[in-house]
Formats: structure tokens, C-alpha cells, sequence
């Protein structure tokens, strides 16, 4: 962690002049429509499941808007969700899974590709899961776009072929400082809820919120990251703190974009939202002194606009 | 945009094969005129037939073809690219193993019309004969690609051996549509003939009305498939006028042909 330095304030709360380190990963968007809405969003839920960090899990993953029927392929109700993974290959491999477990198993679903695809970058599907179907399986071109048609027990589940993938910034953050767990939690709340309105962008973990912010390493050798003590309210006076006096609380939030540009507009606004709740001491951000992402979101530019 | 118009129509068959936008694109009108054609047994220029003109305040087309037409063959016949657009009825053979590009038939058309047909699109904007996207006697496949819709009505052996692609008849269709088809899409709006999917291995027939199926046919469920939506939605964008009513609900599925493994599907989605 590099040496935070206190020289900026939002709405009168003080702002570390420091960045949140971010770095490229491979991402895709998916869209899963369903006959209601309740399906659409179960898929979705079951689908981003255990997909908070690509240190344990497969991929990160997060519902990123609820679609209206207007907004989907097929006229019916759905959800965007994006999934980030260090590599096409495990991306495509955690969603032939994740969408071979989850939404393909669940009632009324169809899913499609949320990107433009360039041939080149792209990852296979629907063309993974279509043996699914032991040979009854579909195959329909419609305007340059393959899908497949798998026979299921309500009918059949409809899955494009090839989905397009971007590169996504995952890893942005920002931490929230607070006197009591309760301020902390409200304003990472409100937080979120404002970083989700920016189009391209998820929270992966639950509800959005982190509260086991994270260090590289551990004492333990077999132990890649371990828990962030300078954070840690309780080991205050034990260890190095980060934290000033009065501070009983800290909750992180993670976001993952389609792009920088995202990513640094949903922290702003998370910035902005958390700033305005009474309670709330200080923003800070992580990061690993600059050699983990070639992506360093900077909060003082971000409040001052450049 | 070159206008072709055919100066008198004639007994004999006039075979135009190879006259595609991307053989005359960079020709002079007379350069084209000088381009061979068929006429019955003997190769002759394309300008003793047809008045050539470049008219740069015509329609989109790239060639645009007048005159009567109706003995004229092979328009469009394995064009890759570009647009040709046709006034009037044209003969047999029309865009025949095309891959590209589109072809405009602003009247009608005689049979084999878009025949093991590639890519590209055809419209025709009234009547079209027999064996529409079908394969050649002798060919293991017709169409393998590309959008076939027929405004009016279409003749037998529609998309006889189908492979790939798009066929829509707005009007009726004869006997034997979607006989042996291998994969691909019919969609028939119309009255449909006897004998419907006879053959089929796989590929998808639409009806809006309930066609009199062979017996090797068998009745599989009523269902909303998920692939429909986007299929009306195609429609829709290609202009097609579909059956008040059509696509509404549920569809009434039909496997077969049971002969040939019964994984083709039949769909009548209803509407008047």
C-alpha cells in the first residue's frame, strides 16, 4: 500500500490522494431473457453465483442492468450480466459452465450475446452447449448470427453461438471509512447503488460490498492474499493501521468494466454517494504500489474532473 | 447504374448467364454490349438483344433490366455481389447458384428461380414457378444459403433439397415444399400443396395454415418456441406480410419425415 496522503475532500469528507490500481482481464456480456421477469433475474442470480474474485472463483460476474422487453432480442423480459476472466479461454470455459448450470437449466431462458463480435476474439457458447441437445439440436443463421435450438423439457432453450468479448478493466475500487459499521454500511449501500446506474460496469461481490478487503500474501506460504490488518479496526494498535482515530468500520467496493472510462465514472459516483452520508471519515483506495495493473485510477483526478 | 431494356421479346430463349453487376462494373455501355449472351444454340452480343444505356439517375440497381423479359434466362445466375433489379416477369433459372448480392424481380418469375442458391437475396414481387431454391435433377443439395421471399405465390417442389437459408412465399405453394430438405428454413404463408416436407431429414417448415402432411409425419406438442420472436422479427424486417394472427401464441409442432429420422420439425402457427 503506498503512503496515503491527505490533501483532498468531498463533500467534506477527506479524500486520499492516492489510485486504485486496476488491470485488464477478458470480459463479456450476456443477455438472458425468460417469459417473466422473476426468471430472467433467478438465471441471472444463479448464473453470477460464487463469482465475486478470480482469486477463488472462475470468473467475476454481476447482474449489470434489468432489460425491458423493448431492450431485448427476443421482446421479453431479460437482464445484461458481465463476466470477467483473466484469459478468453477461461472466460469461455466459465460460461459454457456457468450458462450450461444455470441458465440452461432455468425455466423459459434464452441467451445472447451483449457485444459486438470480432472473429477473432471471440468465444464459443451456444456451440459448446448445443451437444447438449445428443443430436436434436438446432441450428439457425439469422442475419449473420448463428443459434442454437436445444430441445428442453419446456420447449427449448435458445443459446447464440459465439459471443464477443472486450477488454475490461476489473479491480477498481474504493474504500469506504466510517466511525460505526452502521454509517459504513449505509454509505457503501448508497455507494453501490449508484456505481450500478453507470452502464458497462458490475460490483461482483455481495451486494456489491467487500468487507474483507484483502493484502497480497499471507504468513502462511501456501496463501496467496490475506486479510488487509492495516484495515482492520480491531487489530488497531497491533499491527501498522491505516486507520485514524474515531474509525470503527471499513467496507471496500470492487468494480469491473467494459472499460476505464466506466470503471472511473461508477467510482466517482460511488465517491460522490458515500461522501454524502453522515459518519463517513475518510475514501481511500487500494492498490499495490503500481506494480500489479497497468490501470491506476487516480482519486484526485477523478474529483477534479481531468 | 447500366438499364439493359430488351428491344423485342422472341420465341427463342435468351440465356444471360454471366451478365452479373460485378462482370460489368467498369464497362462502358458498349463494352457491355459486345458481352456474350445465349440465344438459343448460338452465342451472340449482349447488344443485339438489349439497348444498353448508362442512366446515372436510375434507380439503386447497379443493372436494372426492362422490356419483356419473360423468355429471358438465367438473370442474375451466379452473381457474387452487387444489385439487379428486373422490371418485368423473367424466365427459368433466375439467380441460380447465386452467393451474393440481391435480385429484384419487380414481377414474377418461371421456375428454378434462386435454384442451389448460395448467398445473397431474392425478392420477387409476384408469382414464382416451380422448384424455388431447389437442387438441379442429379444434385445431392439446393439452396445452401441466402433469403428466397416470394410476394405471390410459388409453384411445386419449393426448396427441394434444401440445405441452408431462408425461403418465404407469401401465397400459396404447390405440391412437395420442403420435399427432402436437408436443413434450412421454409416459411409458408399461404395454402400449402400435398405432400409437404415428403423427405425432410431436418430444417424447419413454418405454415400458417395446417398442410395436409404425409403420414410419416407425427404430432409433437403445442409450444411457443424461444427461436420464433426472432424470426418475426426477421420477417419483418424483410418486409414480409404475415397472416393476420400468425405466430400468436403457441405453435402446433409436427416431427417427420419418420422415414428419414424425424428430426425435420413442421411449426403451424395459425392466423388468417
Amino acid at each position: 500500500m503506498s503512503e496515503p496522503i491527505a490533501s483532498l475532500a468531498l463533500n467534506g469528507v477527506e479524500v486520499i490522494d492516492t489510485f486504485a490500481e486496476a488491470f485488464g482481464m477478458s470480459a463479456a456480456r450476456v443477455v438472458v431473457t425468460a417469459e417473466s421477469a422473476r426468471w430472467a433475474v433467478e438465471a441471472a442470480r444463479a448464473a453470477t453465483g460464487y463469482a465475486a474474485s478470480v482469486i477463488g472463483c472462475d470468473a467475476e460476474a454481476g447482474l449489470e442492468k434489468e432489460l425491458t422487453p423493448a431492450e431485448t432480442p427476443d421482446g421479453r423480459p431479460g437482464v445484461s450480466l458481465l463476466f470477467f476472466a483473466f484469459s478468453r479461454d477461461a472466460l469461455q470455459k466459465a460460461l459454457v459452465n456457468r450458462v450450461a448450470q444455470c441458465i440452461l437449466t432455468c425455466p423459459t431462458t434464452a441467451c445472447f450475446n451483449g457485444l459486438p463480435i470480432d472473429p477473432t476474439r471471440s468465444i464459443r457458447i451456444g456451440g459448446n452447449l448445443r451437444f447438449f441437445g445428443d443430436g436434436w439440436q438446432i441450428s439457425k443463421l439469422l442475419d449473420g448470427k448463428r443459434y442454437w435450438r436445444v430441445p428442453v423439457m419446456d420447449g427449448e432453450f435458445l443459446c447464440e453461438d459465439v459471443f464477443g468479448t472486450a477488454k475490461g478493466v476489473a479491480g477498481g475500487n474504493i474504500l469506504i471509512v466510517a466511525n460505526t459499521q452502521a454509517s459504513g454500511l449505509k454509505a457503501a449501500e448508497d455507494a453501490v447503488d449508484a456505481a450500478r446506474a453507470v452502464p458497462g460496469v458490475i460490483l461482483p461481490f455481495p451486494g456489491g460490498v467487500v468487507r474483507s478487503g484483502s493484502k497480497v500474501g499471507s504468513k502462511y506460504k501456501k496463501l496467496r492474499a490475506s486479510t488487509n490488518d492495516a484495515y482492520c479496526p480491531s487489530l488497531r494498535g497491533a499491527v501498522k493501521s491505516e486507520l485514524p482515530d474515531g474509525v470503527n468500520a471499513v467496507y471496500e467496493l470492487v468494480i469491473d468494466g467494459l472499460d476505464l472510462a466506466a470503471v472511473e465514472r461508477a467510482t466517482w459516483e460511488a465517491m460522490l454517494a458515500a461522501t454524502r452520508v453522515p459518519g463517513v471519515k475518510r475514501i481511500t483506495a487500494g492498490n499495490y504500489g503500481g506494480k500489479l495493473g497497468p490501470f491506476h485510477i487516480r482519486l484526485r483526478a477523478l474529483i477534479e474532473g481531468t | 447504374m447500366l438499364k439493359l431494356t430488351l428491344r423485342a421479346p422472341s420465341s427463342i430463349p435468351l440465356e444471360v448467364e454471366g451478365i452479373t453487376p460485378e462482370r460489368v462494373a467498369g464497362l462502358s455501355p458498349l463494352e457491355v454490349a459486345k458481352l456474350p449472351v445465349q440465344h438459343g444454340n448460338r452465342a451472340e452480343p449482349l447488344g443485339e438483344f438489349f439497348e444498353v444505356i448508362h442512366d446515372p439517375k436510375g434507380t439503386w440497381a447497379d443493372l436494372h433490366i426492362a422490356g419483356d423479359t419473360s423468355n429471358v434466362k438465367f438473370i442474375g445466375a451466379r452473381m457474387s455481389a452487387g444489385n439487379i433489379y428486373v422490371e418485368n416477369r423473367v424466365g427459368m433459372h433466375a439467380g441460380a447458384q447465386m452467393s451474393g448480392g440481391s435480385l429484384t424481380l419487380d414481377s414474377g418469375a418461371a421456375g428454378w428461380l434462386g435454384a442451389e442458391m448460395r448467398g445473397g437475396s431474392i425478392e420477387v414481387r409476384g408469382h414464382a414457378g416451380d422448384h424455388v431454391g431447389a437442387a438441379y435433377r442429379g444434385s445431392r443439395r439446393g439452396m445452401t444459403g441466402g433469403t428466397i421471399v416470394v410476394r405471390g405465390s410459388a409453384g411445386d417442389e419449393l426448396g427441394l433439397l434444401m440445405r441452408r437459408g431462408l425461403i418465404v412465399a407469401e401465397g400459396a405453394c404447390g405440391q412437395f415444399a420442403g420435399a427432402s430438405m436437408i436443413a434450412g428454413t421454409l416459411a409458408l404463408f399461404g395454402t400449402v400443396g400435398e405432400r409437404c416436407g415428403a423427405g425432410m431429414k431436418r430444417g424447419t417448415i413454418l405454415t400458417a395454415t395446417a398442410p395436409q402432411l404425409p403420414p410419416s409425419f407425427r404430432f409433437a406438442c403445442e409450444y411457443r418456441p424461444s427461436f420464433l420472436p426472432l424470426y418475426l422479427a426477421h420477417f419483418a424486417r424483410l418486409g414480409v406480410n404475415l397472416p393476420t394472427g400468425f405466430g400468436v401464441g403457441t405453435l402446433r409442432c409436427f416431427r417427420g419425415d419418420m422415414l428419414t429420422g424425424g428430426k425435420g420439425e413442421v411449426l403451424i402457427g395459425g392466423g388468417t
